[in-house]
C-alpha cells in the first residue's frame, strides 16, 4: 500500500475526528478520498459493502470512538 | 534515518496517538487506525477485519493474554506483514472476539524493536524512526 494513501488516512483522521464523532456518533464508517462513504452499525457490515464496491485505493473502515473509549487504555 | 510523523487524533478533545497502519491479509493491504500502546506486548486487532476480510483469524496461535482488570483474554497470535510509514516488516498480529477496548492496539512486538518512537504530546505529534 503506497505511504501516501496510510498518510492521508491519518491527516483525515486527524482534520475530521471531531466532526465525524458529532455526525456518526458509535457507528462504523468507511473513509474513501476524505469522504465518509458509507457507515453501518458492524464492521463486517461495512467491510463487505468495501468488498463489494471495489473502491481504491482500500478504503479506511474504523468504529467512531468515543471520549470514555480513551479510559479503557492503560 | 528516515523519520514518520503522525498526529494525535482529538477524541471529544482529548488527545488519543493514534496512527494509520496497513495491514496484509491475505494478498490485500488494509489501512488500520491503531492506538499506539506501549503497554501491549502484541498488536491486538478485533476479529472484525478478519472477518471481512474473509480470514480464517482461528488458524493462528491461540494464546490468552492478560489485561487490565486482571482476566485473561484468548488471542489468535498470526505472523503478518504491517506497513508504518513506508516501512513493511513481519509483526506477531494478534485477533480477539474479547479485545475489551474500543481501539485496534499496536502493541510493542516487532515495532518497538523496530522503531525509536517520541510521544510529543504537547506538539501533538508522534513520531516513528526506522
Amino acid at each position: 500500500m503506497e505511504a501516501s494513501v496510510l498518510h492521508q488516512y491519518g491527516e483525515w483522521l486527524a482534520d475530521h475526528m471531531e466532526e465525524w464523532i458529532r455526525r456518526y456518533p458509535s457507528k462504523v464508517v468507511a473513509v474513501h478520498e476524505g469522504q465518509v462513504v458509507y457507515t453501518g452499525d458492524a464492521e463486517v457490515e461495512v467491510y463487505q459493502w468495501v468488498n463489494k464496491t471495489g473502491l481504491t485505493p482500500m478504503p479506511l473502515v474504523f468504529r467512531i470512538p468515543r471520549a470514555e473509549d480513551l479510559d479503557s487504555i492503560l | 534515518m528516515p523519520i514518520n510523523v503522525f498526529r494525535y487524533k482529538s477524541v471529544q478533545g482529548r488527545l488519543a496517538p493514534i496512527i494509520t497502519v496497513g495491514l496484509k491479509l491475505h494478498e490485500t493491504w488494509y489501512p488500520i487506525a491503531t492506538y499506539v500502546d506501549s503497554g501491549a506486548a502484541y498488536t491486538l486487532l478485533h476479529t472484525a477485519i478478519a472477518q471481512g476480510a474473509g480470514f480464517n483469524y482461528r488458524a493462528g496461535h491461540r494464546t490468552t493474554l492478560q489485561v487490565g482488570d486482571g482476566g485473561f483474554i484468548p488471542v489468535y497470535l498470526h505472523d503478518l506483514e504491517l506497513q508504518i510509514g513506508p516501512e513493511r516488516f513481519l509483526a506477531k498480529v494478534g485477533f480477539s472476539e474479547r479485545l475489551g477496548v474500543a481501539f485496534n492496539l499496536l502493541g510493542r512486538d516487532s515495532v518497538f524493536t523496530r522503531f525509536k518512537i517520541c510521544f510529543q504530546e504537547h506538539q501533538r505529534i508522534l513520531s516513528f524512526e526506522a
